[in-house]
């Protein structure tokens, strides 16, 4: 069993999925064409009004429902929700991207460290990986955030791959443990090529499947995680992201006033978000194992 | 009826998304009341499809498609093949019980022994619990296993203890048929004996008949009265099983015979093909690794001749007169 | 007893490298917390009459001379007492009593979403995974699964606009009626159940399709086993083959689970908290956040992580009790 055929890569899960995200990926560049983004300054939709939380939604109250000009309304300080989507969007992606590459690559290196030399390496890797796991991240990040203040997309994407490495390492662990044992790694071993490197090289064309859908596992952890913490008010406060929109919302009571177009798109983007990174982690998951595909609802 | 079981012209298929696949054609045989019938063969030959269609086990892949399986159990002859569910549930562990193969998996690891010892039991009649109790410690003294074993899981027993605690449960409802598949297989050779002269002796105090399903020539010899040698789903020759044994009729049986190891006898060249089970395309299956294969073999099913003294074989040569 | 020390062990161990994360993750960036605690004390010191005090409480605490090991020992130790300090906003209420106060709001709606998701995706995995079960049912089933993938807050929001906003038929906020005098009266009890209905439904919501998945899964798996084959071929009622045999089996990597995912489990609960402005925990820590009062949140942080620990404990010492394969006696995992 070599490295698999490209066949088993064309999956409609897969592939629905990977539709998905690429439409939110691609909307970074098609959405500023048709919106100035310098609208997601406060009062940008309405520059002569004080925000006002009067009953009716109005333009003379700061904020309206769609118009001509605001496709989608201004939010309850007359920002253009077009913009703060079309800013929003791609740095929400990117902080997951961000962290769940960085803490796949973490999770790579321990897991395949562990998997590998077992013995004591693997007791205290797989022991930190699951204490980690059972630390509800959230807690310690508002912890981190709350300290940090202000913080941009790079450094929040750092952050968040301190808490995405667990999963990534005891998928690769558990893979690498089987996979040392499949003939053709035995044999690659007896035949002298028995280094790291070489093991690696080995083995990692044969992960690849296991490791794109722990990492797309991963993106939708950390977008969860730091939607969560923006949530409670945290993060990036200069620059919309999607969880700092649904923030603002909460805090200016939108569901309340009926301003469904301010709260309603960033959990929709929101939601595609997480459905395509789910049906691309089953869809990678179902290339993995292709028994799964069978059993498959 | 006299026989306890009379199966007829069974034919199992599997059907996969490319294609169907007869694993089990022409079936027959029947077993009597009291008597040991052995079913061998090589793996893959059918011999588990078989049980399992008479048992109404097959995975969902499989399905009976032709056939009658006729058992005569406590309510009279019925079909165990067509019978509905109610009914079969009703027959079942009652009338024909099974010590499985796979006897390491066989007991639920997470319910203690006794409890699946009893509840076969008290699924078909209201049975107290004392009166299940002695039939219990009665069962586990016959299989040689202390009566602690009833509050035992499981993983604390060895696999020989496992298999005997799964013979006791097949004969803790006294069914006048019990499938034994392979239950000695995977067992030292003292608890191979043990497992066997239970058999006997269950036969002698209940008269339970048994299909005893193995690939141990040697101990089939000695165990039952009647032999059946299937080969790529089909049965090859019956007859009693010293008579098959001392002048087989079928070449796959000579084969067979052959095969079995013995000191100071030098093993015979077998050829591999026709090993792996394919659809059979008329003709003889057995011909590709017959020694004696002729035109007329891929040409023609083999005609079904009887053996003097009783069983029949299925081959164009007649060759022992 | 070789199995309850190994997990309380790494009960031990998990409480351990939380407080030491929550401790020195904030001192290792710039902001140093005491510092910034210090400073709010001061700036907002006109208003405070006993500002002096707190700072004094507050330097004595943290011995702000001392060494940042010396300052870890205390913490921990101080950690051992329960003893979280003050809140700067609140003083001088201390943190713990913060907390106390706020916690049976938590563990009241969280155990309950938690027991009625683990129940009603198990059922449905079974369902789903169960050979008898009609084509249709199975069809209708997998219905409630597609809010799998979202957020628990997404689907709460959603709820409230539609059950609270549209409609009217159910409160979006808070815990019970603030016109009804809480206390073990009927009156009460409904309007707590009645508050708590929809949080729960959206935690409920998008975790129980995890289970079912899992259980579905696990059902597929279990029905290939012998013991259940061989269940069937003993004429047992197919219930009893289904419950005692099957699910009896498949439930068990179910659990396991549950002990993995209650981290993620809490953590999804602090935003639902604060979306459904209840008064639990989780709002402490949103209002903690807002208010920059650090101790609270520190407080909060470390109680969620001892709070978890303490389930996936309890779920470790249950565990043994359902599966006779892992006895209290045996060393191994």
């Amino acid at each position: 069993m070599g490295p698999r055929s490209w066949a088993h890569w064309v999956n409609p899960t897969l592939i629905a999925g990977l539709a998905l995200v690429l439409l939110v990926i691609v909307s970074e560049w098609v959405l500023p064409v048709f919106v100035d983004t310098d609208q997601i300054a406060a009062g940008s939709g309405a520059p002569s009004v004080v925000p006002s939380f009067g009953p009716t939604p109005d333009l003379a109250a700061g904020f309206v429902e769609a118009t001509p000009d605001h496709p989608l309304g201004t939010d309850g300080r007359g920002r253009d929700m077009l913009a703060v989507l079309a800013v929003g969007t791609p740095r929400t992606l990117k902080i997951g991207l961000i962290g769940a590459g960085l803490g796949t690559l973490i999770g790579v290196l321990l897991g395949f460290s562990a998997g590998y030399m077992r013995g004591r390496v693997d007791t205290v890797i797989s022991t930190l990986a699951d204490t980690a796991m059972t630390i509800p991240g959230l807690a310690v990040l508002v912890v981190v955030a709350s300290v940090v203040g202000e913080i941009g997309v790079v450094s929040m994407g750092l952050i968040m791959a301190a808490f995405a490495w667990p999963m990534p390492t005891r998928v690769l662990r558990s893979q690498v443990l089987t996979m040392r044992e499949r003939r053709y790694v035995v044999m690659a071993r007896m035949s002298g090529s028995s280094t790291p490197g070489v093991m690696f090289k080995e083995i990692m064309p044969n992960l690849l499947p296991y490791l794109a859908a722990s990492f797309t596992e991963s993106v939708a952890g950390v977008i969860l995680a730091v939607t969560s913490i923006e949530t409670l008010g945290l993060g990036s406060r200069r620059l919309p992201t999607l969880g700092t929109t649904v923030n603002n919302a909460l805090e200016g009571s939108a569901v309340f006033r009926g301003m469904w177009w301010w709260w309603l798109p960033p959990i929709f983007v929101l939601a595609v978000i997480f459905v395509g990174f789910l049906l691309l982690t089953n869809g990678l998951d179902q290339v993995a194992n292709p028994r799964l595909r069978d059993e498959s609802l | 009826m006299s026989n306890i079981l009379e199966v007829t012209d069974l034919e199992v298929t599997y059907r996969s998304r490319s294609a169907d696949l007869v694993a089990v054609q022409d079936v027959s045989f029947s077993v009597g009341r009291g008597e040991l019938v052995g079913l061998v063969g090589e793996s893959g030959c059918g011999k588990s499809t078989t049980i399992n269609a008479l048992l109404r086990l097959l995975p969902r892949a499989g399905r009976v498609t032709a056939g009658m399986a006729l058992l005569d159990g406590h309510a009279g002859p019925l079909d165990l093949l067509s019978v509905d569910e109610k009914r079969l549930r009703d027959v079942r562990w009652r009338d024909i019980a099974i010590v499985p193969q796979g006897a390491m998996n066989s007991l639920n690891p997470v319910m203690p022994v006794g409890k699946q010892l009893a509840d076969g039991v008290t699924a078909h009649r209201d049975a107290s619990t004392p009166e299940v109790n002695e039939r219990i410690s009665e069962l586990l003294n016959l299989v040689g296993l202390a009566e602690e074993t009833t509050g035992r899981y499981a993983h604390e027993l060895s696999g020989g203890m496992k298999q005997r605690v799964c013979i006791a449960m097949a004969l803790m409802n006294r069914p006048a048929l019990v499938i034994a598949d392979e239950a000695t297989s995977a067992l030292d050779v003292i608890v191979q004996r043990l497992v066997a002269q239970t058999i006997l002796d269950a036969r002698d105090k209940m008269g339970t008949s048994f299909i005893v399903i193995g690939h141990d020539i040697g101990l089939m010899a000695q165990l039952v009265d009647r032999i059946a040698v299937m080969y790529l789903g089909r049965i090859v020759e019956t007859g009693p099983v010293i008579d098959v044994l001392t002048d087989p009729k079928h070449p796959y049986t000579e084969l067979l015979l052959a095969s079995v190891p013995e000191v100071g006898k030098e093993a015979p060249a077998v050829q591999s093909g026709g090993l792996v089970a394919s659809p059979v395309t008329g003709g003889c299956a057995f011909r590709e690794r017959c020694p004696e294969a002729m035109e007329v073999c891929a040409a023609e099913t083999p005609p079904v001749r009887r053996r003097s003294g009783g069983g029949e074989f299925a081959c164009h040569l007649d060759r022992h007169g | 007893m070789r199995y309850v020390r190994a997990r309380l062990v790494r009960f031990l161990f998990t409480v351990w490298l939380g407080a030491t994360v929550i401790f020195f993750v904030p001192r290792l960036s710039r902001s140093d917390p005491t510092d910034a605690i210090i400073g709010q004390l001061l700036s907002s010191g006109a208003g405070v009459e006993n500002a002096d005090a707190i700072i004094e409480a507050y330097k004595q605490r943290f011995g702000l001379d001392d060494s940042i090991w010396v300052q870890y020992g205390r913490y921990l130790a101080n950690l051992f007492r329960f003893d979280n300090g003050y809140s700067v906003v609140e003083f001088p209420t201390t943190v713990d009593s913060l907390v106390l106060s706020a916690l049976p709001w938590t563990l009241g709606l969280m155990g309950a979403a938690i027991v009625i998701s683990f129940l009603v995706g198990n059922l449905t995995g079974t369902l789903l995974g169960w050979e008898r079960t009609p084509r249709w049912v199975g069809r209708v089933l997998t219905v409630p699964l597609v809010f799998t993938a979202l957020p628990a807050f997404m689907v709460g929001l959603l709820l409230i606009n539609v059950f609270s906003y549209n409609f009217g038929w159910l409160p979006p906020t808070g815990a019970y009626d603030p016109s009804v005098d809480p206390g073990w009266s009927v009156a009460f009890a409904l309007s707590v159940i009645e508050h708590a209905v929809l949080p729960v439904t959206a935690v409920v919501m998008v975790t129980m399709g995890g289970w079912a998945l899992g259980m579905r899964g696990m059902m597929i798996t279990t029905a290939g086993e012998e013991y259940v084959r061989l269940a069937e071929a003993k004429g047992l009622r197919s219930s009893r083959v289904l419950f005692n045999y099957q699910v009896r089996n498949a439930i068990l990597p179910q659990i396991t689970r549950l002990g993995i995912t209650l981290g993620l489990i809490a953590s999804g609960f602090v935003v639902i908290e604060r979306v459904f402005n209840y008064p639990g925990i989780g709002m402490r820590l949103f209002r903690a956040v807002t208010r920059n009062d650090y101790p609270v949140i520190q407080g909060v942080a470390w109680y969620l992580v001892l709070g978890v620990a303490l389930a996936v404990l309890v779920v470790d010492l249950i565990y043994p009790l359902i599966d006779p394969r892992i006895s209290y006696r045996s060393d191994s995992d």
